[in-house]
């Protein structure tokens, strides 16, 4: 079944005026700033397929610098995001690319830097407002916006799996499923995993502990 | 979760429980929250509602294709043919939606270019049968599990089944919301959902420049005098020959053969007209 809550068809509170193009955009770019865990300086737009022939209509382009701003889709801030990336001094270019057949028409890829760090983030808006991250500092992603999501950066070596399992039980979270993508030549790994319940913030602190554990975001959207 | 419309009547009459009752003791059945956390989080979804409408008539709004602004006000006048209460609530539908498409703060029912119809028909049907607002919310609760319904049955989206699954669908849900607040039969609900249905299926989605403007803001119109039709006419005793959920089941297939120009890609009906492509020139021709 496509909806399994009475919440799926009446529950999307959210600032117009479409659910792919404008909340769905927006959520997108919410989980990338919560990826990158910290406020970027400067970001890089680049618009695929249906998002960069309509942005401008359905307001996409500002509901993208809004979810970077931290705004959530249903924030009626969200139609002040220009004004607030300048106040906030945040740079931002926007730019139409092509990132190929394999991505949804509904895609955008997100470059965030500060003076330390960068990471590219890739997300599509499916339907209905709902997301995936496709891919995350190029490694292949698949998770959307359900809560209670961990995803951790790890160096690809053994026992990294069992040291994250192992931590989460310590917790009493249940893993309801959990997924790896790696990249065999910088050896390291993407893993998301959600929880059946609610992960706490100490997680990410008795993560750390692991030399092979690059950094930790929870998202819970 | 309930597969049918006949289902769903059906078991609420068999175990004498209120629809909304039902309703809402299945939902937290088979997503173990709580009913009362339930309850409060549709009672905010209902205040969210109610605030967009209260903030929309206080709001101008500028709109990308600049002629659509600003046109619904203009039915806040005397009816001519209508009512004026069945002005109002055309008036009300057009106002959230127009609030929608300038980036207003709404409730998508079942989307965000359908998310005028539910509350206008809602706010106007309490205010004419002079009902509570707990009236309000527990016809809010059939809608939802009406629209769930099609939703799993056939679609809840312009992309997949054209308008009919977007303003035919909230017009659907309206129509048996306010049938079971008026105190109607549940022979009564089914004949308003199938009667409602029925008028827009095969309604195509033809965004001018694919923007959720023309003509989805003035769609959310007929899609409010279509529930009011529909209930009226099951009220009366009208009945539908065709089932509730055989006409879902057709209008799935409706919207699975509508081509693709005409599932809101912006490329077929009144948005390839010469006056709908030179608008999107207009609005893109800097881009």
């Amino acid at each position: 079944m496509k909806y399994t809550s009475i919440f799926d068809v009446i529950g999307h509170i959210m600032v117009g005026p479409s659910s792919s193009h404008t909340a769905g955009a927006c959520q997108i770019a919410y989980v990338a700033q919560l990826l990158f865990g910290k406020k970027p300086k400067s970001v890089k737009i680049g618009l695929h397929g249906s998002f960069a022939e309509t942005y401008r209509g359905h307001g996409t382009d500002i509901a993208i610098l809004a979810g970077l701003l931290g705004f959530k889709p249903e924030d009626e801030e969200i139609k002040n995001a220009f004004e607030i990336a300048q106040e906030e001094g945040l740079n931002y270019t926007f730019e139409i690319v092509d990132l190929g057949s394999e991505y949804h028409p509904n895609s955008v890829s997100i470059e965030m830097s500060d003076k330390i760090e960068k990471m590219t983030v890739i997300g599509s808006s499916i339907g209905g407002g709902n997301i995936i991250i496709k891919n995350v500092n190029g490694l292949d992603a698949g998770f959307g916006g359900e809560p209670n999501t961990l995803v951790i950066l790890n160096q690809d070596k053994i026992g990294a799996l069992v040291n994250i399992a192992n931590t989460l039980s310590k917790f009493n979270l249940n893993i309801g499923s959990m997924k790896i993508s790696r990249d065999l030549k910088k050896k390291i790994a993407l893993t998301w995993l959600e929880a059946d319940s609610v992960i706490p913030d100490e997680v990410i602190s008795a993560l750390k502990k692991y030399s092979e554990i690059k950094w930790v975001r929870i998202i819970n959207v | 979760m309930f597969e049918s419309i006949s289902q769903l009547l059906d078991e609420s009459e068999t175990k004498s429980i209120p629809l909304h009752k039902l309703i809402l003791k299945d939902e937290s059945e088979y997503t173990h929250i709580s009913e009362s956390d339930i309850i409060e989080r549709l009672k905010n979804t209902l205040a969210i509602m109610k605030q967009s409408l209260e903030k929309a008539l206080t709001t101008d709004i500028e709109l990308p294709i600049k002629e659509a602004s600003n046109q619904a006000k203009k039915l806040l006048t005397p009816g001519i043919f209508f009512g004026d209460n069945m002005k109002d609530a055309i008036a009300w539908a057009m106002i959230i939606s127009e609030y929608n498409s300038g980036m207003g703060l709404i409730v998508a029912a079942p989307t965000a270019g359908s998310s005028g119809v539910l509350p206008a028909v809602l706010f106007k049907a309490k205010d004419i049968l002079g009902k509570s607002e707990e009236d309000v919310f527990n016809a809010l609760v059939v809608a939802a599990a009406i629209g769930a319904i099609i939703g799993n049955r056939a679609m809840l989206s312009g992309s997949e089944g054209g308008c009919q699954a977007e303003v035919g669908v909230a017009s659907a849900m309206s129509a048996a919301a306010i049938t079971y607040m008026a105190g109607g039969s549940h022979t009564q609900i089914s004949n308003a959902i199938a009667l409602s249905l029925k008028n827009l299926l095969g309604l195509i989605c033809d965004p001018v420049a694919g923007l959720v403007i023309s003509p989805c803001i003035k769609r959310n119109a007929i899609g409010v005098v279509n529930a009011f039709l529909a209930t009226e006419m099951a009220l009366s005793g009208l009945t539908s020959i065709i089932p509730a959920d055989e006409i879902i089941d057709a209008m799935m297939k409706v919207g699975r053969k509508l081509p693709y120009e005409l599932k809101e890609t912006g490329l077929g009906g009144i948005a390839a007209t010469k006056t709908g492509k030179r608008i999107k020139k207009n609005i893109f021709s800097d881009k």
